[in-house]
């Protein structure tokens, strides 16, 4: 074999490419899949915290700016890690795509709610004045007129919100190797670490 | 025998903090039916925040205020139903940029008045054509120079058929020449038989309009009476420092 043969060999080998390829095209689409479940729970839920923040409900807004910073804060592997080993302890077991969709959705959730409200607090204290003016309640004003215009700030800075990245959305074959390797019905991290 | 009708304004005592800030100090203002009252005084004197007291945009920190027989402080109080009958009108027009002319009218028509669309519509194009914008009803805030933008923000508030009007200072914003344009509405309106309330600086137009011009200084009101004896015979000298010093520009 010529170098480049080897070359060939290594990285376009037609026999493994054809044994491989449903495997990868499958990895497509569950990728696919899971972008999609993810924005859709993310800005959803990202939304309606946004929304409650907006309540002025100061403990609750605490607790928020907390779970929110620590979502933002933690690297989303560490997340999905810490859900699909930890929940079964509390006798849930979710598989490695809800895992990952979780811990994915809870992340985009976090940089979304960011980005709604600082969009809502963008929009002039003049416009909630006139809308309580008018009578309008709380809700009313906040769903009638401010929300329109901070989601108008929001469009823009969403599509390039910070995740999910291809890079976590690979995790989920590596939580099926994880728990290949674990022991059956009991996941535990250290199950693949050898013992000395 | 003369009767005095209770009056439709009637804040008593009103004391607002913000934080250490003392801005207002026990203002009483009383207003009747029909009457135009006009309120001047220095910048953070207090006049907005005493305007923004009787629909209770600000909670006073000590007072009572009651509008139309209705105790806008109590807390059993419905303060939407009674907001709408109180309109109000702001230094930066606050039209919702992101709806038309007649939707900006229309909004509260249908949120809080319970209207059907075609009937808000109907209203929110009268209140429109009562401000002479009627043609600009598709318009967006955007598209209205200030003067327009301030006129269907007054349209914005009489559609709801409010008792009393409120007015922050509504050509301050203006370019002169489009002053004139607002103050007709205003002059409409109180010919109308509209009770106002009117913070501004606009002396020709308390000349002709107002009943009485009360002074306000450093969160109280100083002295009160009609536009002749406070514009030519100020009481106080900060009255007449005020005075001077406005007219001067
Ligand atoms: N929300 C607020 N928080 C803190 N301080 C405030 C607030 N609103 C008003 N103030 C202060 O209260 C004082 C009176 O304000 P206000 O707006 O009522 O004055 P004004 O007479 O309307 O003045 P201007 O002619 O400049 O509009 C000012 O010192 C102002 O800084
Ligand atoms: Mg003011």
């Amino acid at each position: 074999m010529t170098g480049w043969e080897r070359f060939l060999d290594t990285f376009f080998n037609a026999r493994v490419m054809a044994k491989y390829w449903p495997d990868i095209l499958y990895g497509m689409v569950v990728t696919i899949e899971l972008a999609v479940l993810v924005v859709i729970a993310g800005i959803t839920s990202g939304l309606v915290l946004a929304l409650l923040r907006a309540l002025g409900f100061r403990p609750f807004n605490w607790l928020l700016i907390f779970v929110v910073d620590v979502f933002r804060a933690l690297p989303p592997l560490v997340i999905i890690v810490l859900i699909y080993f930890g929940l079964p302890s509390l006798d849930i077991t979710p598989s490695g795509f809800v895992s990952t969709w979780l811990a994915l959705s809870l992340v985009l959730m976090a940089f979304a709610e960011e980005i709604f409200w600082s969009g809502i607090t963008a929009v002039p204290r003049g416009q909630w004045e006139a809308g309580r003016s008018t009578g309008l309640s709380f809700a009313q004003t906040l769903l009638g007129v401010v929300l329109p215009q901070a989601l108008r700030m929001t469009i823009p800075p969403l599509t390039s919100a910070p995740s999910p990245s291809p890079r976590e959305r690979h995790s989920v074959p590596s939580l099926r190797c994880l728990r290949f390797s674990a022991r059956p019905h009991r996941r535990s991290p250290t199950a693949t670490i050898p013992r000395r | 025998m003369i009767v005095e009708a209770p009056p439709i304004v009637e804040a008593l005592g009103i004391h607002k903090h913000f934080g250490a800030l003392h801005v207002l100090k026990g203002v009483d203002l009383l207003v009747a039916e029909r009457e135009l009252v006009f309120v001047i005084g220095p910048s953070g004197s207090g006049k907005s925040t005493l305007l923004r007291c009787l629909n209770r945009l600000e909670q006073p920190s000590a007072g009572s205020v009651v509008v139309d027989g209705i105790d806008m402080l109590d807390r059993r109080t419905d303060i939407n139903r009674a907001r709408q009958r109180i309109g109000m009108v702001f230094q930066s027009f606050n039209l919702y940029p992101h709806m038309t002319a007649l939707g900006n009218v229309t909004l509260a028509l249908r949120k809080v008045v319970g209207k059907s669309r075609d009937e808000a519509e109907a209203l929110g194009l009268a209140a429109l054509d009562r401000v002479g914008l009627r043609d600009r009803a598709g318009h967006t805030p955007g598209q209205l120079s200030g003067g327009q933008a301030q006129r269907v923000a007054i349209a914005r508030a009489i559609a709801l058929e409010p008792r009393v009007m409120l007015f922050d200072e509504p050509t301050s914003a203006l370019d002169p020449e489009l002053v004139g344009s607002v103050l007709a509405v205003m002059r409409e309106l109180r010919e109308s038989g509209m009770t106002m309330v009117v913070v501004s600086h606009e002396m020709g137009f308390a000349r002709a309009a107002a009943d009485r011009v009360v002074f306000m200084d450093d969160g109280l009101i100083v002295e009160q009476g009609s536009p002749g004896a406070i514009f030519e015979a100020p009481q106080h000298d900060r009255t007449r420092a005020f005075i001077s010093q406005i007219q001067r520009h």
